[in-house]
């Protein structure tokens, strides 16, 4: 290898090295702050759907209970306190099959069934269509407010209640699918916990 | 298979790269006045997006291992440079008309949307090897699909009196619209149902 | 004045995305708000003239052979970190933005111009064309942005990070949907194209 080749290999090293350790301190002095707007981002998912709740826990043993029982569709489960400690309730998030892709739901169940909030956490449906699934129009309509855990919905086309949004059968029917699933899995674990 | 199958005719037809995604934009616009020259282009895009996505996959199973994601953007980009590199010197060797035709295009494959946008696609998606290694095939398909019709409708165009100040890239884009919006009939189409899921 | 006209040049002579045709993707993806055509645009100057700035500095430095795989560690470098700050201190632009934030070091205005510039000039001259380039491709970024707001949405400015719920000027219903999709960003981009042509044609014709 002559000297030139030596200089391109050395040359493009060592901007590879720098680059990598500028990189590795940029990406200390960022992660913290990422790391907290990620857990920030959570905590007011989970305030909006148990606004009764103050504080939120994972619990493994239920989870895994609740994912045997309904299905793997059922992906976390928060158990909500009030401020004294008292249980208010349960969150749990579920992925539902939409059109575009997998649709992460937000289920809020109070201790004695009544649905506290609904939310779309993220789905890949289509703009203008699909995606008014994450709107208030739908997600707050009055079929899907006051229901409890004892009730099982479907959209219109399904002889149910729920209007479905117009033009996206599919991603509805995918948000009333996982909804009834987080209700089943709310209705398990709440109903085993007043045993 | 079967959601393979949905996987890949949906990324050609619904999530088309070019037409949905917008990725690959450049290449898009700038080699497509002949159907022909657009083949090559298409081809040598699909296999570098293929190839791309299966090495990227491990790549990015390295980068997770050793707890230093932050440079997937680094890693990512060299490892295409250098596999662009490698099919120029293939072309060059196997088809020097086709490596004439292309001409600066070639060298420009690197900084194709398309081909970082799979490989980032792959990883956000978090597809399995197989899953991602498709993801690429049919994106460059969807790129090929997108870039022949469109070399097809300029060539056309060539015999249109276009208004002076719409000439070139203008009409382009707008004919561009055109054939986005005619991808967009397929946004209804329900593959799931189509493969028997 | 050297400087300013450097400056001055990259927006209107050889603005990116109206006169040099470069860096579609991300002209078309992000335009579907004003903010986020902003967001972009910003995000894309810092990390143009950061790379002008190292490749200046290093012109004499990096071998001619190697010169490409260099200039796009560099750029991919200062992406990264762009990235990141987003992803901390504007985590919706970060999300609406996606994968298009570290899709900037393949944008064909960077290495367009660390090749076409920074190579071959001062720093300070490589610092201001960054500027001027960025700022061209920024305003494009906002015009596209704002034409298919307001006719897709009717509103002007929504910025939901920041708490901002825009101006509106009419109800979304009425909006031009076509103009928030796929079709409409190709359209707006390629009669915006037109428009400017022909008003530079006026011009050349006094």
């Amino acid at each position: 290898m002559d000297k030139q080749q030596l200089r391109l290999i050395l040359v493009l090293t060592v901007i590879c090295v720098a680059a990598g350790a500028v990189l590795a301190w940029v990406n200390g002095l960022t992660e913290p702050r990422i790391e907290a707007v990620k857990e920030l981002k959570k905590q007011r998912m989970l305030q909006e759907s148990l606004p009764a709740a103050v504080d939120f826990r994972t619990d493994a043993t239920l989870l895994q209970r609740a994912r045997e029982t309904i299905g793997p569709e059922i992906c976390d489960l928060y158990l909500g306190f009030d401020d004294q400690g008292a249980p208010v309730g349960i969150v749990l998030t579920v992925e539902s099959r939409g059109y575009g892709g997998p649709i992460q739901l937000m289920v809020g169940v109070a201790q004695n069934g009544r649905v506290t909030g609904i939310s779309v956490l993220g789905h890949s449906e289509t703009v203008g269509l699909g995606a008014k699934i994450s709107e208030d129009d739908f997600l707050k309509q009055e079929a899907l407010t006051g229901v409890t855990f004892e009730d099982t919905l479907a959209i219109s086309k399904d002889h149910g209640k729920v209007q479905a949004v117009a033009g996206a059968t599919i991603s509805s029917r995918a948000v009333v699918r996982g909804v009834n699933r987080g209700l089943a899995a709310a209705r398990t674990v709440l109903n085993d916990e007043r045993r | 298979m079967a959601e393979l199958l949905v996987l890949a005719f949906g990324t050609i037809l619904i999530n088309n790269f070019v037409l949905a995604r917008f990725l690959g934009i450049c290449p898009f616009l700038g080699v497509s006045r002949q159907v022909e020259t657009a083949v090559g282009m298409g081809v040598a895009v699909t296999f570098v997006m293929t190839m791309a996505s299966a090495f990227t996959y491990w790549i990015q199973q390295l980068l997770v291992v050793y707890n230093i994601e932050y440079l997937q953007t680094i890693a990512f980009i060299l490892v295409i440079a250098v596999l662009v590199q490698l099919v120029e010197m293939v072309i060059k060797k196997s088809s020097p008309v086709l490596y004439q035709a292309l001409g600066i295009y070639l060298p420009l494959i690197t900084t194709n949307c398309a081909v970082l946008g799979v490989a980032l696609i792959n990883v956000q998606e978090a597809y399995s090897f197989l899953e991602a290694v498709i993801n690429g095939f049919s994106g460059g398909l969807s790129f090929v699909l997108a870039i022949v019709l469109f070399a097809g409708l300029r060539e056309r165009l060539a015999y249109s009196p276009v208004p002076k100040s719409l000439q070139g890239f203008p009409i382009a884009l707008i004919l561009a619209g055109l054939l986005s919006m005619a991808f967009l009939g397929f946004s209804g189409f329900n593959l799931r149902a189509l493969f028997g899921l | 004045m050297h400087k300013w006209s450097i400056f001055k040049n990259g927006i209107l002579n050889e603005n990116p995305t109206f006169r040099l045709v470069l860096g579609m993707c991300p002209t078309l993806a992000v335009t579907s708000a004003v903010v986020n055509g902003l967001g972009m645009g910003l995000a894309a100057t810092v990390v143009l003239i950061g790379s002008n700035l190292m490749i200046s500095l290093l012109r004499n430095v990096i071998p001619n052979e190697v010169r490409i795989p260099c200039y796009v560690v560099v750029i991919a470098t200062f992406v990264t970190i762009i990235d990141k700050v987003m992803a901390a201190y504007t985590p919706g632009l970060h999300e609406v933005l996606g994968i298009f934030i570290p899709l900037i070091v393949v944008n064909c205005i960077i290495l367009a111009r660390a090749e076409a510039f920074a190579s071959k000039n001062s720093i300070g001259d490589s610092i201001m064309d960054g500027l001027g380039i960025g700022l061209g491709f920024t305003l494009a970024l906002m015009l596209v942005g704002a034409v298919r707001e307001v006719l897709g949405t009717g509103t002007l400015f929504v910025a939901k990070d920041f708490g901002f719920s825009g101006i509106e000027l009419f109800p979304q219903e009425k909006g031009a949907l076509f103009m928030i999709l796929a079709p409409g960003a190709f359209v707006a981009l390629g009669l915006l194209l037109g428009g400017i042509n022909w008003l530079s044609r006026k011009k050349e014709a006094k």
